[in-house]
């Protein structure tokens, strides 16, 4: 079967006064207040792009450094301190400022386009995420101003990273620094799981998704869990080292192994998540090259989703040698083999797919193949170190630094510079030449394969990772030579990327709408598209809709009633359409938030707060906060309804679908159940590590601490109990039309909110033990310090909530700010029970 | 209900759909923390180090885990074939037959068979060593 284009690839024409308005309405302001108040999402997926190649070429550049050292046996280039440096900035860099923003700057830019809609959910976020990344990484790289860079590797393995052996700031600028890119990627991930579900043309199925959207709603899942772990870990190593408590202590009853354990939840499914969105890539660019649908759509989709579930049953097998139960490291080493199974399947789906189309060897193309390439080499090897007898063997050695290397590079780098050439043309206009195409891919693959592949030779003869220098007449020399020599071939590919990209800028063929005849939407909107995406959006009947209908914008009568009249209205207000989950049906029409320099603001902020911390500066942080939270209420700040409740039923009588002007229901409520679902992660982390220390322990409470009284938390536990009730039924009045009850409802929940928090805080302040006490105390400390927060974020919602209720600005139609409340409040009691029931009644079981 | 039977209209539910296609994962997810957290404690506790029906405990336990998540897996599976099998004469009139693979109902059907299957497949293999290994045993 083969496939073309058949379908009208731009889209129709409608009134220019029409398409005027629509284009002054969805552009980001000019000049300099433009510049950060921007929330399109070409523009802040560009800048995330960009950010990662920049970061990308500093961390390759420090690999150049790394190499040229170990070409030669006793070199003295540099030292042993400079190389634990730069391995660990190298790491670090390209494992958290490079793969996963730049997969997720992609997604901001393709998503909106490749849906079928005009904007992602929460374009402010969006905007958030790429400040708070710029600045993130910037941070970071500013621990060379004060000769304090982290050189613990990027895994930053414990008690190396902690206060005995890392004094000074280096590792809290590898933590906090970090930790700001960590808190971008995940709101980055929240963005594009909502736009995946809920904002999809009218008739894209999840049968009729595409491949890449799959992979991105895997990976972004995969992301807010894993990143929230990682924070978390972060988090305690960081106070482990500033307020000395003893989590990763052994003498004081924690447990080294604990970081391992949390940063390895983590850290393999990062692998993954740097690794999915590549398949999506994959998956896009393998059809439209071959000619042809892909083969075995739904099992590709579904090895997506079984590797993002799985990737989290992987983490102890990094943890082979630390000395596991056999029936643990079973459990582990059995999620590890089968992963390979999905792996493999989609594999063979590309590989039938190009078996029966006719491929056309363009540039994209041909990263894709040298994916393959490179990729299984390191799949192989994957499940060879998979097999923990072998593992044994080669842990710690060159032959990890190969297999990870061939996993990430073919599996990730490669499928990006697959996409630059792929829909660079979609946003730019101009294709990249192909002559210089070619040349950057050979020189890339070839360098490669000549960096690498010698390291699971050197690997298996014995040579060590991260070591500065050898010996000679150990057998390695001329590997590591080869290896040498490898990289900057490599580099010099790399180079002629980047000639490209700014030669083909100024100089580059134009392009069409549909350069490589593809057949998902994105091709159907111009290139470079105009600011609104799509003068009407598109309806789906197909599952490759360029290839199999005749006309993307015509479709079931009443969905393509509905993109014709919203290509008119509203012109004042920047609309978006919401469809259903599962079948894509038209459900709400609202309105998404426009430029504002909040987003940057709170960046700042956030900015302010981490670096403060690194150089202890309290106070400092403490305005850091301050700026946060002036931000989020300024960031949230209602305002006035652009077209009255009349005009919104009208709309909604002749179309079926609700209109949301102040805020979508359902979107906003996904929005509010991903927040929830980051604190119960964090908690399910805090839970883990209070097991985990308990386990360690032969005693619990540790040290003579007395079992906890109960009295205090059952007061403030039933006051909040009550609280919930109240909140219940003020969101009852205000869905009755109810403002006055609303509010009371509110005030009273927080009333009774802050007298549990002050009743709770008091009782802390009775404790004969503290944090630093030992191990039991910084968990006792850390899990009831977790749920107050949460709590007091549930208070500063309430009065802001309460306040708009007092001035009458909800109605029984406009309050979705009232539902999340409800939504938040709750959730908060959850947390609450689970954590105080542990830290307070668990002593007395176990 | 759970039982597709049950329902009176041709078309699933969607919180049925969600039901056979979220059930495989979770019970491997369940399984997993379960088992695992139930290893560790066991292990560094010095629970269940005893024989019962022939083993060590702690394998029984594990291996009667299995049981649980096999079947829990097993038997949505098998649901969701009995869905698949069942035709759909609204459905195929209204669509040609590439269309209807398209259909959410029928896409989430058929996904539902293939996570089903992987991940019993994943269980089935976890709990198979139980049967041979010393669970505390470090290596």
């Amino acid at each position: 079967m083969t496939a073309t284009v058949s379908s009208t690839t731009s889209s129709p024409v409608i009134e220019k006064k029409v398409a005027d308005q629509l284009e002054e309405l969805w552009a980001d302001p000019p000049g300099f207040y433009g510049f950060f108040a921007a929330v399109q999402n070409d523009a802040i997926g560009g800048r995330i792009l960009g950010t990662g190649l920049l970061f990308f070429l500093v961390a390759g550049a420090l690999a150049l450094i790394m190499r040229l050292q170990l070409a030669w046996s006793d070199m003295s280039l540099i030292g042993p301190q400079r190389y634990n440096e730069l391995f660990t900035m190298h790491g670090s860099t390209m494992m958290y400022l490079v793969i996963v923003p730049m997969m997720e700057g992609f997604a901001i830019m393709l998503l909106p386009f490749m849906l079928g809609n005009r904007e992602m959910p929460f374009p402010r976020l969006g905007a958030f995420s790429v400040f708070t990344f710029f600045m993130g990484g910037v941070l970071f790289f500013l621990s060379y101003l004060f000769n304090a860079v982290p050189d613990t590797g990027w895994f930053a393995y414990v008690p190396l990273s902690g206060p005995e052996y890392s004094p000074g700031i280096a590792l809290d600028f590898w933590l906090l620094a970090l930790g700001v890119a960590e808190v971008a990627a995940i709101a980055a991930g929240v963005e594009i799981i909502m736009a995946i579900l809920k904002m999809r043309a009218p008739g894209m199925t999840l049968g009729r998704l595409p491949l890449y959207g799959w992979a991105m709603l895997v990976t972004a899942f995969a992301l807010l869990f894993a990143f929230t772990t990682l924070f978390v870990a972060s988090m305690m190593l960081e106070i482990d080292r500033k307020l000395s408590t003893h989590f990763f202590n052994p003498e004081m009853g924690g447990s080294p192994l604990l970081w391992q354990h949390l940063f390895w939840i983590f850290g393999h499914p990062e692998v993954y998540i740097q690794f999915i969105p590549a398949m999506g890539i994959i998956s896009m660019i393998v059809p439209v090259f071959s000619r042809r649908p892909i083969a075995g759509y739904t099992y590709v989709a579904m090895a997506m989703v079984a590797i993002g579930f799985v990737s989290f049953g992987l983490w102890a097998h990094h943890m082979f040698t630390v000395g596991l139960p056999q029936m643990a490291a079973t459990f582990f080493s059995v999620a590890s083999i089968m992963i390979a199974v999905p792996s493999g399947i989609q594999i063979f789906a590309w590989l039938a797919t190009i078996w029966g189309g006719r491929p056309v060897f363009k540039t994209p193309f041909l990263f894709v193949l040298g994916f393959f390439f490179i990729f299984i080499l390191g799949g192989v090897t994957g499940v060879m170190v998979g097999v923990a007898p072998f593992d044994w063997q080669v842990h710690d050695s060159f032959f990890v630094v190969a297999h990870f290397h061939y996993v990430l590079v073919g599996g990730s780098v490669f499928p990006i510079f697959a996409a630059m050439y792929y829909w660079m043309p979609k946003f730019n206009g101009k294709l990249l030449s192909e002559r210089l195409g070619k040349w950057h891919f050979w020189l890339t693959f070839i360098g490669f394969n000549i960096a690498f592949f010698p390291m699971h030779i050197v690997g298996l003869l014995g040579m060590p990772r991260r070591i500065y220098t050898y010996q000679a007449g150990l057998g390695w020399d001329i590997y590591n030579l080869i290896s040498t020599v490898g990289g900057f071939i490599m580099a010099a590919g790399i180079l002629v990327l980047i000639v490209n990209l700014l030669w083909s800028h100024s100089n580059g063929e134009e392009a069409s709408p549909n350069p490589w005849g593809g057949d998902s939407l994105e091709w159907a909107a111009g290139s470079p598209p105009v600011n609104y995406g799509f003068d009407v959006l598109p309806v789906v009947r197909s599952r490759h809709p360029l290839w199999e209908q005749q006309n993307v914008f015509e479709g079931e009568g009443r969905n393509e009633k509905l993109v014709q009249a919203l290509a008119r209205w509203p012109l004042t207000w920047r609309a978006a359409l919401v469809t259903s989950v599962l079948e894509a049906r038209p459900q709400e029409v609202f309105r998404v938030s426009g430029p504002s320099l909040w987003p940057f603001f709170t960046a700042v902020g956030t900015i302010i707060l981490f670096a403060a911390e690194i150089f202890n500066l309290h106070l400092t942080a403490l305005a850091g906060i301050f700026v946060i939270i002036i931000s989020l209420v300024g960031w949230h700040w209602p305002d006035d309804a652009p077209t009255s409740e009349e005009e919104e039923r009208a709309f909604e009588e002749e179309h079926g679908v609700q209109v949301w002007t102040t805020g979508s229901r359902s979107v906003g409520r996904g929005g509010m159940m991903l927040l929830i679902l980051i604190l119960w992660t964090a908690l399910a982390s805090f839970l883990f590590s209070y097991f985990y220390i308990y386990l360690e322990n032969n005693e619990w409470p540790l040290g003579n601490i007395p079992l906890p009284h109960l009295t205090l938390i059952s007061t403030s536990t039933a006051l909040l109990l009550i609280s919930g009730g109240t909140v219940y039924w003020g969101v009852r009045g205000i869905r009755a039309g109810s403002n006055h009850r609303l509010a009371i409802g509110l005030a009273i929940a927080l009333l009774l909110g802050a007298a549990a928090l002050g009743i709770q805080i008091f009782d802390y302040t009775q404790l004969d033990f503290r944090w630093d006490t030992n191990a039991y105390g910084s968990v006792f400390y850390l899990l009831g310090f977790n749920a107050l927060s949460v709590l007091a974020g549930g208070l500063l919602i309430n009065g802001l909530t309460q306040f708009w209720a007092w001035r009458g600005k909800y109605t029984a139609r406009r309050h979705v700010m009232a539902e999340n409340t409800m939504l938040y409040w709750f959730s908060s009691i959850g947390l609450w029970l689970i954590s105080f029931g542990v830290i307070y009644l668990a002593p007395y079981f176990i | 209900m759970l039982h597709p039977a049950a329902q009176t209209d041709t078309r699933p539910s969607s919180r049925f759909l969600w039901t056979i296609w979220l059930a495989g994962p979770l019970a491997w997810v369940v399984y997993f923390i379960i088992g695992y957290g139930l290893t560790e404690f066991a292990c560094k506790g010095g629970f269940l180090n005893y024989s019962l029906l022939g083993l060590n405990a702690l394998s029984t336990v594990v291996i009667i885990l299995t049981l649980v998540a096999l079947g829990v897996t097993l038997y949505t599976g098998f649901l969701s074939y009995r869905m698949w099998q069942k035709p759909n004469k609204e459905k195929a009139a209204e669509f040609s037959e590439p269309a209807r693979s398209e259909d959410a109902s029928r896409f989430m059907i058929f996904s539902a068979m293939i996570l089903n299957a992987f991940f019993a497949i994943i269980i089935l293999l976890t709990g198979l060593p139980a049967f041979y290994l010393q669970p505390c045993t470090h290596y």
